[in-house]
Order: structure tokens, then C-alpha cells, then sequence
């Protein structure tokens, strides 16, 4: 009866881990189909409590899995401007950074009660700047060297600064030149690889006569 | 039921969910393109591999004129090769496959030969055109040759200055377009160098010949 016992408790136990065995396989297939073909995108968002809208509709910080394709995420928060960033999910994994900004009396007064909160914000903020940055020097490694100044060869003076109509882009600027500085200031560009027709380029001594000469009537 | 029969049963099932496993994850993993094509000899498309090498020919035909569907992977990069017909140039053509089915075109310009044909009976056109848009100040400038672009509907040329100023000497580049079977200027006013982000409407390929000139 003993050995009848056992057996019986052995095979029960048995049961028990076939059960356990197939009830994770199943969630673990559950779990990986559902994120088939979705990419992972992390958002992190300062200060806490603001709400998250993935477009358009609620959603929350945090890691979520979604199809590819364009999405606009904004956070939100009473007194605050909102902050919104638009992405383009691939096949990669994606991190997403926004800081609403405090605009009421109320906001900011909320952030200097709470220093960590405001701590939070500049590093997540030096983070994202500093991802520009670099972002910046992989489109246009030769931003390194600006301002750079030649005066040997065809004079001029080139710069750059950040595009207003383009958000994480340059325009160069080029100055102090004259007509064979300016030939030169191309050719600079060119030498440290880069296409001028990719970028955008003000000369700013330039007086065009096609805009100020006399009696032109252009389209 | 023997155990010899219990096995062949599993095998059986252990092969029809394996052929479905692999049958869904190739099809989860490619998509499909429609390459449509007009005017070519000889299309090709490769596969742009990691190292920037190319893999062997994904699909390859004579073509024509028309359109075929191709299964390829998923978020690679390809590259169409083709060869056009007569009067029209070889050239190739980057797209990169995302996650849902897409269309590709693939439709040659005019090969230089004929765009250089079709500049003789247009130069005089386009010369009037520059040379009525800047009356006055365009006597400073040596309007050169230039060449046509694309169907011979985009030109594009330098000024060269031959005038007197030492500050403002500058040569500058000018593209013009043809539309309505009229010649408009598209890069006003011309400048030392046309970029893309100044110029949206005008070809990269186009802008980037021009400055070259």
C-alpha cells in the first residue's frame, strides 16, 4: 500500500510539472507572438506624472512594443509646454527622451520645492543634447574643425551654426572671403568629404547682383 | 497502439508544425516588392550587405516594359542595376524593404547622347529665357553651354562673370525647368552653390552636377 502510495504521488507530482512546464511554454509563446514584428520603444519622460500620448492617443512612459512606422509622442502636464518628439520605428530599438518645460508661476515653483525632480530634468536633458551633438558630428564630422579661418590661397572665415527650419542640422557660414576665398571655402568643404550641395551654405559678404544690381526682373 | 506507431505519429506532427514554423517565419520576414519598369533592356537587383559588399543576384530579367513582384527580406538594402534601351541611360537605383509591401519604379532618363541632341534645338530658348529674366545684369556674365537633364525638361548651366567688379566676381550656377512647353527659371536668384535644402524642387542629381560646373 506504502509503494502504491508513492507511486501514485509521483505520478501526481509529475502531472504537476508537465502542467507547469506547458503553462510556461505557453505564456512565453503568448508573450513572443504578441511582440512579433514590433519593435521596442523606451520613453522616458521628467517630471514624472506628465501624461503620454503616442499619436494621439494615451499611452505611458516606459518600454511598449509597436509596428514599425512614423509615430509622434507628447508629453503633457498642467503648466508646463508640452514636449513632442516624431520617430520613424524600424527594426531597431528606439529610446525616446521628453521634458515638458515649466511655464506657469505654479510649474516652476514646483521644481525648485523639488530639486531631484529638477536634477532629473538637466541630466535627461544633457543627455539628449549631448546625443545631438554627437549626431551632429557623425552627419558633418568636419564640424570639429570649425570655426577655421584660411588666409593663404583665397581668403575666408567658415562657421557653422544650428538650422532653424531643421531640427538637428547645420547651415555653414562663410565670411571674410573673397571671390577666389570662396572658391577656396568650397573646396575645403569638398576636401573633408562632404558634398556642398548636401548642405546649406550662406556667404554672407556676398553682395549678389542678381538681387541688387540694377534692373532685374528674375521669376 | 505500439510505440513504433506513437513515434511515426509525432514525427508526422513534430514536422507539419516545424514546416509551419519556418513556412511563417519566412514570410514574416520578407515582403513583397512590385518592381515596375519602362524603357530598360536589363534589370537586375542585388542585396546590399552589411559590409557595403552585394549578395548574388536576387532576381534578374530582360524586361522592357511592365511590372513583376519580387519576395525579398524584410529592413535590407537592395540595389536595382539596369540597362535602358535605346536613347536611354543605364543606371541603378537604392530603395531599402521596410515591413509592409512597396512599389519601385524604375524608368531611365534620356542617355547624355540624346539629351546633347535635344540641347541644340533648345539652347537658343533657354539663353532668351535667362538673358530676358536679369536684362541688365546679365551682360557681365558668360552664359556657358550647359547641359539637359533627366527628359530634357531640367538644364542647368554656369555664368561665368567677365564683368569689371574684383569683390563680386563670382561665377554662379543656374538651373531652369520646362513646363507647359515653356522654359521657367528654377534657381532664382543663381548663387555660388545651389544646395538641396535651398532648392527642394529641384533634383539632388540635377544640383549637384550643376555645382560641379
Amino acid at each position: 500500500m506504502q509503494q502504491d502510495d508513492i507511486q501514485i504521488k509521483m505520478r501526481q507530482l509529475k502531472t504537476v510539472v508537465v502542467v507547469a512546464i506547458i503553462i510556461i511554454v505557453v505564456l512565453a509563446l503568448v508573450n513572443g507572438l504578441t511582440k512579433l514584428g514590433k519593435t521596442k520603444l523606451s520613453i522616458t519622460v521628467a517630471p514624472e506624472g506628465s501624461k503620454i500620448s503616442i499619436n494621439g492617443k494615451k499611452s505611458s512612459d516606459g518600454t511598449h512594443y509597436l509596428k514599425p512606422g512614423q509615430y509622434t509622442i507628447t508629453a503633457s502636464k498642467e503648466g508646463y509646454k508640452n514636449d513632442e518628439v516624431s520617430v520613424t520605428l524600424e527594426n531597431k530599438v528606439q529610446e525616446v527622451t521628453l521634458l515638458p518645460s515649466p511655464e506657469t508661476t505654479e510649474a516652476k515653483q514646483e521644481l525648485l520645492d523639488n530639486p531631484e525632480v529638477q536634477h532629473e530634468r538637466e541630466a535627461l536633458g544633457a543627455k539628449k543634447a549631448d546625443s545631438k551633438g554627437q549626431s551632429l558630428e557623425e552627419m558633418y564630422p568636419f564640424v570639429k574643425l570649425l570655426p577655421f579661418s584660411n588666409l593663404s590661397e583665397g581668403q575666408f572665415k567658415i562657421d557653422y551654426g544650428l538650422s532653424k527650419d531643421r531640427e538637428n542640422d547645420i547651415f555653414l557660414d562663410i565670411n571674410d572671403s573673397t571671390p577666389e576665398g570662396r572658391k577656396a571655402a568650397l573646396n575645403w568643404i569638398q576636401k573633408h568629404n562632404q558634398d556642398p550641395t548636401d548642405i546649406e551654405i550662406h556667404f554672407t559678404d556676398f553682395i549678389n547682383p542678381f538681387v541688387y544690381g540694377k534692373g532685374e526682373t528674375g521669376e | 497502439m505500439s510505440s513504433r506507431r506513437k513515434f511515426f505519429i509525432w514525427a508526422v506532427i513534430l514536422l507539419i508544425a516545424a514546416g509551419i514554423f519556418f513556412g511563417y517565419r519566412y514570410l514574416s520576414s520578407t515582403q513583397t516588392v512590385n518592381v515596375s519598369y519602362k524603357n530598360v533592356s536589363q534589370i537586375e537587383i542585388k542585396q546590399i550587405l552589411e559590409d557595403g559588399s552585394e549578395a548574388d543576384i536576387v532576381s534578374a530579367s530582360s524586361a522592357g516594359t511592365g511590372q513583376k513582384d519580387v519576395r525579398l527580406k524584410k529592413w535590407q538594402n537592395y540595389i536595382i542595376y539596369y540597362k535602358g534601351m535605346d536613347g536611354y541611360s543605364d543606371g541603378q537605383k537604392d530603395f531599402r524593404t521596410t515591413y509592409d509591401t512597396q512599389k519601385v519604379t524604375v524608368e531611365p532618363y534620356f542617355s547624355e547622347v540624346h539629351l546633347a541632341n535635344l540641347l541644340t534645338s533648345e539652347v537658343e530658348q533657354i539663353r532668351q529665357k535667362i538673358k530676358s529674366s536679369y536684362p541688365d545684369i546679365i551682360i557681365s556674365y558668360k552664359i556657358n553651354s550647359g547641359a539637359l537633364y533627366h527628359f530634357g525638361d531640367w538644364y542647368g548651366t554656369k555664368l561665368q562673370f567677365i564683368g569689371n567688379s574684383q569683390y563680386q566676381s563670382d561665377d554662379l550656377k543656374i538651373v531652369l525647368q520646362k513646363s507647359d512647353g515653356e522654359w521657367k527659371i528654377a534657381s532664382n536668384p543663381p548663387y555660388i552653390n545651389l544646395d538641396k535644402f535651398t532648392y527642394p524642387n529641384i533634383p539632388v542629381d540635377i544640383l549637384r552636377s550643376v555645382n560641379k560646373m
